[in-house]
Formats: structure tokens, C-alpha cells, sequence
């Protein structure tokens, strides 16, 4: 059986002034049809780059793919021409973003940006459909008094509504994915509940595969089944998510899982830490990514690249060291 | 009480809009309304509440960066509400403040040495010698190494930037830092390493802290006693421990369920808060909570709760706190 979609040794390098860089190197990974996979990270470490590669709207020229296969149901994204890639985007998989406020068109009412997706998917549809249509994806995502919201503009909208527009027209189309960037990173946290539960319960309903690209390891463990793990641009560990958060094998999992100050710990105490930061793209080390910030570094890490392997069936992680390191039971 | 550092009574702060053709006063955001709270020395304060609450407000109306409409603000005793600027200047070396955005708050022309040589020159502290050795000191006390003076903001990254940013606060050895969202723009390990340093830092210099946040884990994890805003007024304060443990009032039971766990095996069924938090300008008759409260009841739309002392140290502001307690 083929994946809904199949990432294999994607590669993505960006020109600038100081030269080429490597955003994302060697990530694979799989989805498959009602599942919600999670790319978690910090800034920079690729799991953005990686998203758009995915719809292929890396800016042009400086992003480049330069290796690897983006399979959509068994079919290479790399190879589609333009035209075809019209025929994919926000029909096929659609994306929502962090930061509705950007995404929207100011100058548009949401009403005229629904409807345009319909418009361009499905020219045939007559203008009372587009608009009878539109007024079901709205009541769909829970925006209220939905016939009126339509004349609306984005700025008269609340965060918690734009982003529930932003997904109503990710959802138009009932997608087969939908990948979500930090879809509730810039929403107050009651706010984030409710966004989350719709997304979950949307999912139900259409049976579309999600990739929830967060930074939050708390969103992650709500939403997820599946979980990569990256780390300036390369993945540390993938795992399913009960494997990872019981017994991470990856030193900046076990890290960042570490640092997260939990309500259950006592106040004023210690958190753990990742010492240092994140090296530059334009200055990565040899060997090992991590290595700078490891607290198990050895001299092979310095040299030896490791390989993303099988830890346990399909726990997969990039550790050299991993075997030997015998983490106490959290 | 002699160890109290800061008192905040009734502490109110409403900002005029103005429109028409004359350009009249015509209505008048809440911002905040009604604040009372002590801050012992050493002590950290936590005040938490979503967006638009009101809780920077009260940071920099504290500070008299903004004039407050109402109340009293009592520092080491001494009444500060109606100071003028010239007046509050010496009383700047103590009251300090951290921001969220350190790129924004540090002058990116400056290099960072001359960042944290203002505060000594501003307030006529040392001599040059002394100036340069403090600046040394300050650097690495904050874990940023010596050749970091000669370079500009922008030259850092976003935790490091934080760094300066402290630097500068404690700079004076203040007795009182607002610490406005301090670690919210930051990647969760950098976040670790800011907390830390605070939390050390407060140690040794017996500093009290506000610190405003968001995000009720990290305020959690930081404070000693915790308030919780809500649309301009403190619905519910007591200890750390008590608010996670045994919070009264509905919001911020909503607020605590909210928080996605991390930990996949206790997905729970999150009780979303309905609808959304209501505008400042006009907020809601009696309890502001009443229109998103899953137990309002009828005397909740008519009359304001009283926020009193429920429990030994434990302040709430709902009619139904005794009931609601246990639940």
C-alpha cells in the first residue's frame, strides 16, 4: 500500500549573500490517510522549509529542492508541471499559517477569498453554489452568524475567527492534507483549545492526513501519532508519539523535553537545560549537529555523521551514542 | 508590614478615546480596574491572563510610565502615585524592567557596552574605571563573554538578547524587576536557560519580581504567589502551589485544562472555553467572567463578586467560589 504522502531524503538548500546554505538535509518521513503527523522544532531547524517544499512554494531562485522524492500518493511533486501543481495546491493539500493577519488579503472581504477557491477549482459552480458552499465551510469551522461574517474583512475579525476563516479556506476543497504551520502559536490559550479540538474533529470528518509543524511539545502530544523531531535541518528522531515522549532515545529530545517548566514541578526550581545554542547554517560543525550542545559528546561525534536508524521497529534516531546512553526512567 | 517592597491598592487605569469632530472624549477602555496586591522583598509575583487583560498595564502604570486614573502605589512605604518625573528619578535605580522583545527595547545604533553604561551614566554611578569594570562583570554575570560589548544588538541572537536586556536591568542592583513576557518570544531551551537565570539571580540580589506572562506553566514555575487577570481585574491570587492545585475560580480552571500537556497518555477531553474574551471598551454587567462562565447564573449578569480572602491567603472574586471549590 502506498502513503498518502511519501518525504525521502528531501534536501533544500537556499542561495544567499554569504553563500549556500543547507536548510533541510536528508528528512523522510511518511503520512498516511487520517493520521496527524508532527514536525517539531526550534527556529531555524527546517521543519517550515520543509512544508513548503512539500507544496512547493520555496521562494524562487534562492530555495532550491536539490535531492530527494515528495511522493503524493505514489506520484513524484517534483516532477508535476506548474499547471498541475495549480490542481494539487488548496485542493489537494492545503496549508494554514501561523499568522492569519499576513495570509489574509486586507483588501478583500473573507467572504471574496472563500469563494475564490472555489472559483478556481471548480469553475462550473454557479455563483449562488460558491456562495451557498462558502456558507457551509464557515458553519463547518464554527464561525458564527456565518452569511454576515462573508461581507467581513480580516481586520474586523477577532485572532481566534481569522484563523478559523484561514481554515475554512484551507478546508474548502476538503483536502486529502492539510498541513498546518503553528496554526496556534500566536492565539491565547483557551483560544488554541478550542482551534485544536476543531482541527481533530474536521479531521474525523473529512479523514485527511494533518502535519502539525509546532514548536509546542505540548500541542504535539495532544494532536499527533507520529513525530519528527528536527534538528538544524536534519531529523533526530521520528518515532510514534507514546514511544516518544515515554522514552526518548535522542539527547535533544530528552532536552527539550527536560526544559518545558511542567505545572506538576514544584515552583522555583531549576528547570533543565540545552546549554549553548543552535550553530549556524552558514558555520555547521562536521559529524553530529548536536554535538556542540551534547552533554554526551565523544570525539567519533565530531567526524561521523550519524545515520537515522532503528532503535525499536520503527523508532528511528541519530545518535551515535544512543545505545550506550542508559537514560533513568522518567 | 515591615519586609513589604511594593503595595498596590485599588490600582485603576482606564485610557479615554477620543472621536467626533471635536474630537471629545466619547468612551473608555478598562484596562485595568480595582488592583490590589503586596510584593514582599525577594518575592516574585506571577500575573497571568490572556491577551488585552490588562496585566502590562498594571506593569507600567507600577512603574509610572503611565499615569494612573485610580488607587495607590506604596514603594518601601512611601507613596509614589503622584510623583512627578523628576521626583521618580532616583527611585528608577530600584524599579526595573525586562520587555519581551529585547530587540526592540535595546538601541540598535549602541553597541551593548554602551547599552549598560547608560543606566551608570543616567543615574551618575562610578567612575569611568569603575563603569568598565561593572560592564565586564555584568557581561558574564548574564553568561555573555567580554568581547560582546564592542558589538550591536543585532548581532545576537534572540536568547542572547534577553541576556542584555537583563543586564541592563540589574545593572543598578534594583530591588524590583517587572519582568513583562521575558521568555515568550524564545525557543523552549533557550526559555529554560532565561528562567534559571532569573530564578539565580533573584537569589543572590534578593530582587522582587512581577512577572507577566501568559503562559500559566512558566508563571507557575517562576512565582511564589500567582494573580490571574481577566478583562482588567484580578479574579483569583494565592500561592503557586494552591493555583495549580486548588485554583477556585472557573477561569482559571478553564486556563489550567487549556494548557495542552505534554504527555500523550493523558489526552483529556479539553473543555474549550466558548466564545472569546470580550472587548475592554464595554466589558460585561456584573461578573465580566459571566459570559463565557459554564455556571453563570442569574446573579452573575447583575452584580460584581467581591474579591475576597476564601481561604488562608487565597483570594477569589466569584460568587461561587465556596461552592465551586472542591470541584
Amino acid at each position: 500500500m502506498t502513503s498518502l504522502l511519501e518525504v525521502k531524503n528531501l534536501k533544500v538548500s537556499f542561495e544567499t549573500e554569504q553563500g549556500r546554505v543547507t536548510a533541510v538535509d536528508d528528512v523522510s518521513f511518511s503520512l498516511e490517510k487520517g493520521k496527524t503527523l508532527g514536525i517539531v522544532g526550534e527556529s531555524g531547524c527546517g521543519k517550515s522549509v520543509t512544508a513548503m517544499s512539500i507544496l512547493r512554494l520555496l521562494p524562487k531562485p534562492a530555495g532550491n529542492i536539490d535531492n530527494g522524492e515528495i511522493l503524493f500518493n505514489g506520484k513524484n511533486i517534483r516532477d508535476l508541471s506548474i499547471h498541475d501543481m495549480f490542481q494539487i495546491r488548496g485542493r489537494k493539500i492545503s496549508m494554514i499559517f501561523q499568522e492569519p493577519m499576513t495570509a489574509l488579503n486586507p483588501v478583500k472581504s473573507v467572504g471574496k477569498q472563500i469563494m475564490e477557491v472555489y472559483e478556481l477549482h471548480f469553475p462550473e459552480m454557479s455563483k449562488e453554489d460558491r456562495k451557498r458552499s462558502a456558507i457551509e465551510t464557515f458553519e463547518m469551522v464554527g464561525i458564527p452568524a456565518p452569511d454576515r461574517r462573508l461581507r467581513e474583512y480580516p481586520h474586523q475579525l477577532s485572532g481566534g475567527l481569522r484563523q478559523r476563516v484561514m481554515i475554512a479556506i484551507a478546508l474548502a476543497c476538503k483536502p486529502d492534507i492539510l498541513i498546518a504551520d503553528e496554526p496556534t502559536t500566536a492565539l491565547d490559550v483557551t483560544i488554541q483549545a478550542q482551534i485544536l479540538d476543531l482541527i481533530k474533529d474536521l479531521q474525523k470528518e473529512i479523514g485527511m492526513g494533518v502535519i502539525f509543524i509546532t514548536h509546542d511539545l505540548g500541542v504535539v502530544a495532544q494532536v499527533c501519532d507520529e513525530i519528527v523531531v528536527m534538528y538544524a535541518g536534519r531529523i533526530a528522531e521520528r518515532a510514534n508519539v507514546f514511544d516518544l515522549f515515554k522514552s526518548p532515545q535522542h539527547p535533544y529530545t530528552h532536552g527539550l523535553l527536560g526544559s518545558i517548566p511542567r505545572l506538576e514541578l514544584a515552583p522555583k526550581t531549576k528547570l533543565q537545560t540545552i546549554e549553548g545554542m543552535v550553530p549556524s547554517l552558514f558555520d555547521m560543525p562536521q559529524g553530529c549537529r548536536f554535538q556542540n550542545r551534547c552533554e554526551f559528546v565523544q570525539e567519533v561525534c565530531k567526524s561521523k555523521i550519524p545515520p537515522l536508524e532503528a532503535f525499536q521497529g520503527s523508532h528511528l534516531v541519530s545518535c551515535l551514542r544512543s545505545k550506550e546512553i542508559e537514560w533513568s526512567d522518567r | 508590614m515591615s519586609d513589604s517592597l511594593l503595595e498596590v491598592r485599588g490600582l485603576t487605569k482606564h485610557y479615554p478615546i477620543y472621536g467626533g469632530i471635536l474630537m471629545k472624549q466619547v468612551a473608555k477602555v478598562y484596562a485595568a480596574s480595582q488592583v490590589t496586591f503586596s510584593l514582599k522583598k525577594g518575592e516574585t509575583l506571577g500575573l497571568v491572563g490572556e491577551s488585552g487583560c490588562g496585566k502590562s498595564t498594571v506593569g507600567r502604570t507600577l512603574l509610572k510610565l503611565y499615569r494612573p486614573t485610580g488607587g495607590q502605589i506604596f514603594f518601601e512605604g512611601k507613596e509614589i502615585t503622584d510623583l512627578s518625573e523628576k521626583e521618580m528619578r532616583p527611585l528608577r535605580q530600584d524599579m526595573q524592567i525586562i520587555f519581551q522583545d529585547p530587540f526592540e527595547s535595546l538601541n540598535s545604533r549602541h553597541t551593548v557596552g554602551k547599552i549598560l553604561e547608560e543606566p551608570f551614566l543616567v543615574h551618575k554611578v562610578g567612575t569611568p574605571q569603575e563603569r568598565e569594570k561593572r560592564i565586564v562583570e555584568l557581561l558574564d554575570r548574564v553568561g555573555l563573554p567580554e568581547r560582546a560589548r564592542h558589538k550591536y544588538p543585532h548581532e545576537f541572537s534572540g536568547g542572547q538578547r534577553q541576556r542584555i536586556g537583563i543586564a541592563r536591568a540589574i545593572a543598578l542592583r534594583p530591588k524590583l524587576i517587572i519582568c513583562d513576557e521575558p521568555v515568550s518570544a524564545l525557543d523552549v531551551s533557550i526559555q529554560s536557560q532565561i528562567v534559571n537565570l532569573l530564578l539565580e539571580l533573584q537569589k543572590e540580589m534578593n530582587m522582587s519580581y512581577l512577572f507577566i506572562a501568559h503562559d500559566l506553566s512558566v508563571v507557575k514555575h517562576v512565582s511564589d504567589r500567582v494573580a490571574v487577570m481577566y478583562l482588567g481585574k484580578i479574579v483569583e491570587l494565592t500561592t503557586a502551589e494552591r493555583i495549580y492545585e486548588k485554583a477556585m475560580h472557573p477561569y482559571t480552571k478553564s486556563l489550567l485544562s487549556a494548557i495542552p500537556v505534554p504527555d500523550p497518555t493523558k489526552r483529556a477531553e479539553i473543555q474549550a472555553l466558548k466564545g472569546e474574551v470580550p472587548s475592554p471598551r464595554n466589558p460585561p454587567s456584573g461578573c465580566h467572567f459571566h459570559t463565557r462562565c459554564p455556571f453563570a447564573k442569574d446573579v452573575c449578569r447583575t452584580k460584581v463578586p467581591e474579591f475576597k480572602e476564601e481561604a488562608t491567603e487565597h483570594f477569589s472574586a466569584c460568587h461561587f467560589s465556596q461552592e465551586l471549590k472542591d470541584q
